[in-house]
């Protein structure tokens, strides 16, 4: 039986989320899964577990969700319209910048006043952006955001506070594990209220991008032509630039620079489910949530006590399946 | 006829350099009508297309429907006006009915997408070019043929007064290319399109055109009907190639023959005089 790539997605949205419970029995202390179903159902689980699987893991998986699904439609998106398949969200500065902002506010944090820690977010958020609008300021021309421009901008400026975070970990301040947490990314320790608003801005951005599918569309098939069908290119450049740096400043603030989930899995989702973007953004959404997730309960229980960054795991088991799935004959090739 | 294009003084350099594409261009083009354009690589063809489609920041005045092309929106410009390039090249794979679809773009709202009337459209552009056995295929496993009927396609679903080919056979075969011009000629005729195309093939052009403009340095140096402008000393100053002009034996259409077989004729002649001399001197 033939059936749609859209019903095949939603068909296998219960799939996931059964998938998505099964990770929440995994960790440094394993929780049977008769536990993690009544904790769900609110019947009565031992006080630690409950503890456990409320207050560590299921934001965790939430985050996971959010911040794999935020970055995977953001990548997908700059892919379009950068006609570059080697585009991810990282691409105009944004990581570089919010890393470096939250270094430094931990850095100052821990050199002049502790409550600066409590804006470790807020620092990395607002450097996302300054990073990002070095690099739209630079690469306009005349009125235009050639793509050529903007990602050798994007490549100077990521050098640039790449500099700066080295400089600030050398000089100033020496604490590696934070800064690793910081540049290898992590989904650990994060608040329920910003767990809730990356999910939102995820969700949101989901939605943005598969109803603007088809001048995504219309994009990749190059600028000119996307004139010619009655796209405003420019506006529309701009518009998904400043949406996508929001969206990668919100997800880094969260949870540091994981790579690898906006680069692949945007091709991943193109390879099962096709080039349509208004097919493939949803794709992408699900698929990126799911791989985070899976990532980060290898990273959380396979090497316990000790937890690998997940930016390790997310490029350790993502370049396989992006192998296996390039080189495998498919109608969409 | 009431004119539906008209281009005044039109103008256009590219960088800051003092060289212009484009200088001072006129000509006016009425409704139905299938103009051809023609001239050497470099005289202007593609930046003509491309300010008329109001891509490019032109000096002067185009005026589509009275109304200069800079003042449309970028979708009301794309329900008048379609254009074809040489090739579409998109960086996905796409099914050839998502390519088709992209023609429907200036007619749904922003955040609208494709509705059962948008769909008849697209049946009808496959219908039209007779490529309904391509529907649901991927782009990138058709052929360079089938994959510029299915881009002429897409064109056709946007439903333009206007047809803009910017040498769209350039890379056909010649079946592909009879193909593609005789459904744009009924297209045109039928439906009372305006077709602009420039070409590099003369030959093509003078089968397909009512009109001619022929091209040079950014300047039309000529404009009229096959007849008046396929002339040898025309295509002599334009080209700088040696020509014969003849009539098609059965359409009766004006046909451009180079004279390079003259040149082949002189060099046969010329290595059967030396081998000649050479026999006789052993």
């Amino acid at each position: 039986m033939k059936i749609g790539k859209g019903r095949a997605l939603l068909l296998a949205l219960p799939l996931l989320t059964a998938f998505v419970i099964l990770n929440l029995a995994f960790g440094s202390v394993y929780t049977p899964f008769g536990d993690v179903l009544k904790s769900l159902l609110g019947l009565k689980v031992p006080e630690t577990d409950k503890l456990i699987l409320i207050q560590l893991r299921f934001p965790r998986i939430l985050l996971g969700l959010g911040v794999g699904a935020a970055l995977s439609v953001t990548g997908n998106s700059f892919q379009a319209m950068l006609k570059n398949p080697l585009a991810d969200p990282y691409i105009l500065g944004v990581s570089s910048g919010a890393a470096f902002g939250a270094i430094l506010a931990n850095a100052l944090a821990q050199m002049y006043n502790p409550n600066l820690v409590f804006y470790v977010w807020i620092f990395a958020f607002s450097f996302g952006i300054i990073a990002a609008a070095i690099t739209y300021l630079s690469a306009r021309r005349g009125g235009k955001l050639p793509a050529t421009e903007l990602i050798l901008s994007g490549v100077m400026v990521n050098l640039m506070f790449s500099a700066g975070v080295t400089f600030l970990i050398v000089y100033g301040w020496r604490d590696i594990q934070i800064a690793t947490f910081w540049l290898l990314g992590s989904l650990a320790g994060v608040s329920w209220n910003y767990v809730l608003f990356v999910d939102v801005v995820a969700i949101a951005s989901t939605f943005f991008f598969t109803m603007i599918g088809k001048y995504l569309n219309a994009m990749s098939a190059g600028e000119e032509e996307a004139s010619y069908v009655g796209v405003r290119v420019e506006m529309l450049k701009v518009i998904i630039f400043a949406v996508g740096t929001f969206i990668t400043a919100v997800a880094v603030s969260a949870s540091g620079i994981i790579g690898f989930v906006g680069l692949v899995v945007p091709h991943i989702a193109r390879r099962l489910f096709g080039a349509d973007h208004r097919i493939s953004m949803p794709a992408s959404a699900v698929l990126g949530g799911v791989f985070l997730v899976a990532c980060d309960t290898i990273a959380r229980a396979a090497f316990t006590p000790a937890e690998m960054p997940i930016g390790t795991i997310t490029a350790l088991i993502g370049a396989p399946i992006f192998i296996y799935v390039l080189r495998r004959r498919s109608r969409i090739v | 006829m009431c004119e539906i294009l008209r281009v005044r003084h039109l103008g256009y350099s590219y960088s800051a350099s003092s060289f212009k594409a484009l200088n001072d261009v006129n000509f006016s083009i009425s409704k139905g009508e299938i103009v051809g354009i023609i001239g050497p690589n470099g005289s202007g063809k593609t930046t003509m297309v491309k300010s008329i489609s109001s891509i490019l920041q032109y000096e002067g005045s185009v005026k589509i429907e009275d109304k200069e092309v800079k003042d449309y929106s970028r979708k009301k410009l794309a329900r008048i006006l379609g254009v074809v390039a040489q090739e579409f090249l998109p960086s996905y794979n796409m099914s050839t009915t998502e390519v088709v679809e992209l023609g429907r773009i200036p007619y749904t709202t922003i955040w609208g997408q494709i509705t059962n009337e948008d769909k008849r459209a697209v049946e009808m552009a496959f219908e039209s070019l007779e490529i309904s056995h391509l529907k649901d295929r991927m782009f990138y496993s058709l052929s360079g043929g089938e994959r510029q009927m299915v881009y002429v396609a897409k064109v056709f679903a946007q439903e333009p007064k206007i047809l803009v080919l910017d040498e769209a056979t350039a890379h056909l075969d010649i079946g592909h290319t009879e193909h593609l011009l005789k459904k744009i000629m009924k297209l045109s005729r039928e439906n009372g399109k305006t077709v602009i195309a420039t070409f590099h093939d003369i030959n093509q052009a003078a089968a397909f055109s009512d009109r001619i403009m022929v091209m040079k340095d950014g300047n039309i140096v000529a404009d009229g009907t096959p007849e008046d402008v396929l002339k040898e000393e025309i295509i002599y100053k334009v080209y700088g190639a040696h020509c014969t002009i003849i009539h098609h034996p059965r359409t009766g259409r004006i046909r451009v023959l180079s004279d390079l077989e003259d040149e082949r004729n002189f060099a046969q002649q010329r290595s059967t005089l030396i081998r000649f001399g050479n026999s006789r001197s052993t």
